[in-house]
């Protein structure tokens, strides 16, 4: 094969994406649509084609060099692509995700706005998350960086006249610029530390580089753990992803569930050699994470949008994948975000046909039942759900995943600052909170299945009904392919793949599995009874809002996480902005009507020459000519 | 030592020239003021033969540019003749002073 197919990869669906921004508006909608999903299809046709080189579970790795792309004295960046094991596992994410959740949007976005846009944007998101994940270098895998959060920010912001929007893509973009700042300054330090940014250049020197250097390749980590948890969403920059539910369904799947928000991962996960030697960057990583793990799982249990229940358990579940990174076993924190790939994307998608049956209405209070008329995707819903919670082994698709992180967390410590964690203690309260995942899993499953939609029969409305037959045929191939997954993510293969055949896979152990799978069982079955009948839903409302403290308690408030910034961020800068306009409204006015007077006062002087008589230009003409004529007789 | 040098000839030359400026400066009448300007041109002229003459005596490029600077010299008598006259028409009146009104300080 040659080796223009890895530029192909990103290069069509740019090119796609070019396309589409330029000439969309005056093409129709199928042909906008059938463009979009071509390009996505292509990539991932190629990414399927690169199978035959052979490099799953191998240390090799195929190379495509196009010569340097930055280059000055002192820096050099090559424009080199490079696709190993992992590598290519995660383009086939990517472009398997993004094929599929293309052509859902074509069902989709029929009737919404602004069509070329939307699918320009998707082309151009799948293009520079290919980019930052076949990239060599830093430099490079910062372009496919800016490239995903710039794609994030303009679908985030697809209704941009609607109340909150501009806000939430804004809120996006912006903590996802102070992650991308922290990046490049990241990206600056290792490159004036370890003289160059081609990650397999780093990689094969392995830990041992950065000895003599441990200070700077501390504040390296540092700052590139800043960027990805900017990307990923971890606390205390965690505050974007739920907001970022604005967008277009598709693109919460997409981008905000299956692939954008991993690249945080996937950017640790390839700076093993940096973070497997510095165990206070880790021990960061795992008190964040934690943090993230538990607010996640908090809000997911108590909001009421259908997207940002899912949005919130993206958010535990990503701080699930740190954790694991944490624990210092990035292949299981990858094998989690191939699990939670599947089975996310799989609810987002369903999510979104039950918002498009329900005419835009999020609210789960208001869909109550509404999946009794839709059987594809209340199959599609019911397979998420349980492969969200991990309840049935070789069905749930992060029920393997999850084992191993939670696995990798037991036999691992964190310990940095004079502080020790120990593995045990962490992996209680790891699995205790994990745990809740079936609990609002099925809270919202018993929602949607209440057995009374008192709401829609009251207005009159038609029964919701399956949409478009692309959506469901979308919705039933995930639904094969998420427990599909599952039961390949029980064999050593995966790991194999994941980690190009290096380290030994784990045996499974069941005996420690199994105590958390039947309290998960019993959970999601306690919760599914409770919440899918209104009269019990309601006596336990009551005990709910007494236990989050009601309105102004931590739930309603996201854990105080938007009052502390606009504490300390917001009013900080309020009270800077009041200052500087009253140093402007009176020095720096001031000083520019001063300039004005000086300015005024010289031409008073000088328009005294411009009297209007000729004979005196005439005198100023020979005064110049005779000084012209002694300065050129003097030399 | 004969009188016909070019050092007299270029003294001559400056004669008219400095006859011409202090026309120039000294006269109200623009007429009189054009005048002066052909004579500073003559003056000019002057130098410009002289130089070719004493100097360069076997090429007549300077007689060739002393006659082109003739006709020039003609075409801007003309320009500035019909000027005045319109100026004339205008203001019933060619001193200097009158004509001023492109200066900062109008005298109203």
């Amino acid at each position: 094969m040659s080796p223009l197919a890895l530029l192909g990869l990103p290069a069509i669906p740019a090119a796609s994406a070019l396309l589409l921004a330029i000439f969309g508006a005056s093409l129709p909608y199928a042909v906008i649509g059938g463009i979009a999903t071509l390009a996505a299809g292509l990539s991932f046709a190629i990414a399927l084609g690169l199978l035959s080189l052979g490099l799953l579970g191998t240390g090799s790795s195929f190379v495509m060099d196009l010569g340097p792309w930055l280059s000055t004295n002192a820096f050099q960046a090559g424009l080199k692509l490079r696709v190993d094991s992992v590598g290519l596992c995660m383009v086939l994410l990517v472009t398997f995700f993004g094929f599929l959740i293309t052509a859902y949007s074509v069902g989709y976005m029929r009737h919404d706005r602004e069509q070329s846009r939307f699918f320009a944007s998707l082309n151009l998101f799948v293009a520079s998350m290919l980019t930052l994940v076949l990239s060599d270098n830093l430099a490079l895998i910062f372009l496919g960086w800016e490239g995903v959060g710039l794609c994030s920010y303009l679908l985030i912001g697809h209704y941009w006249d609607e109340a909150g929007v501009p806000l939430a893509a804004f809120r996006a973009f912006f903590v996802n610029r102070i992650g991308d700042l922290l990046f490049i300054l990241g990206v600056f330090t290792v490159f004036t530390t370890f003289g160059t940014l081609s990650l397999s250049d780093l990689s094969a020197q392995g830990s041992s580089i950065i000895v003599g250097h441990e200070k700077a390749a501390f504040a390296a980590a540092l700052f590139l753990l800043g960027g990805a948890f900017a990307k990923s969403a971890q606390a205390p920059l965690h505050v974007w992803l739920a907001d970022a539910m604005a967008g277009p369904t598709p693109v919460s799947a997409l981008i905000h569930a299956a692939t954008m928000v991993t690249a945080g991962i996937y950017l640790i996960m390839r700076l093993d050699w940096l973070y497997g030697v510095i165990p206070e960057a880790r021990f960061i990583i795992g008190v964040c994470a934690l943090i993230t793990l538990v607010i996640g799982a908090f809000m997911a249990l108590t909001q009421t949008d259908i997207k940002k229940i899912l949005a919130y358990s993206t958010l535990s579940n990503l701080a699930l994948m740190f954790l694991g990174l944490a624990a210092g076993s990035s292949s299981a924190a990858m094998q989690h975000l191939f699990g939670h790939a599947f089975f996310k994307a799989l609810l987002f998608l369903a999510a979104g046909s039950v918002i498009l049956a329900a005419h835009h209405e999020q609210d789960v209070r208001k869909l109550q039942g509404v999946l009794k008329t839709l059987p594809i995707t209340r199959i599609a819903f019911w397979v998420g759900c349980i492969g969200g919670a991990g309840l049935i082994p070789f069905f749930s698709a992060g029920f393997f995943t999850k084992e191993a992180v939670l696995d990798s967390i037991r036999e691992s410590h964190l310990e940095g600052f004079g502080l020790h964690i120990p593995g045990g203690v962490l992996y209680t309260v790891v699995l205790i909170v994990e745990s809740l995942s079936a609990l609002y899993m099925f809270r919202l499953l018993g929602y949607l299945s209440s057995d009374n939609p008192h709401e829609h029969h009251d207005h009159g409305h038609h029964a919701p009904k399956e949409t478009s037959p692309i959506i469901r045929l979308v919705l039933a191939i995930l639904a094969v392919a998420a427990p599909a997954f599952a039961f390949f993510s029980s064999k050593p293969r995966l790991v194999y793949w994941i980690t190009g055949g290096r380290w030994e896979p784990e045996t499974f152990h069941w005996a420690g599995a199994l105590p958390s799978l039947v309290a998960s069982i019993i959970l999601a079955v306690g919760c599914f009874a409770v919440f899918s009948s209104s009269t019990r839903r309601a006596s336990m409302s009551g005990l709910l809002t007494r236990l989050t403290l009601g309105d102004k308690g931590p739930f309603a408030r996201k854990f105080y996480f938007d009052d502390l910034y606009a504490f300390i961020i917001v009013s900080p800068l309020k009270i800077i902005s009041w200052i500087m306009r009253l140093l402007f409204e009176n020095i720096f006015i001031g000083i520019l009507h001063a300039c004005g007077w000086i300015a005024g006062g010289f031409s008073l002087l000088l328009r005294r020459l411009q009297s209007g008589q000729a004979h005196r230009y005439a005198g100023f003409i020979l005064l110049a000519v005779v000084i012209a004529a002694l300065f050129l007789l003097r030399s | 030592m004969p009188l016909f040098n070019l050092a007299n000839c270029l003294a001559l030359a400056l004669l008219l020239l400095l006859i011409g400026a202090f026309g120039v400066f000294r006269r109200r009448s623009l007429i009189l003021i054009l005048l002066s300007v052909e004579v500073m041109l003559n003056g000019v002229n002057l130098a410009l033969v002289a130089f070719n003459y004493f100097r360069w005596g076997d090429s007549e490029s300077g007689h060739y540019l002393y006659m082109l600077s003739i006709g020039v010299a003609g075409v801007e008598a003309a320009v500035g003749l019909s000027m005045v006259l319109v100026l004339f028409r205008n203001y019933r009146d060619i001193t200097r002073e009158r004509i001023s009104h492109l200066g900062e300080t109008e005298e109203a």
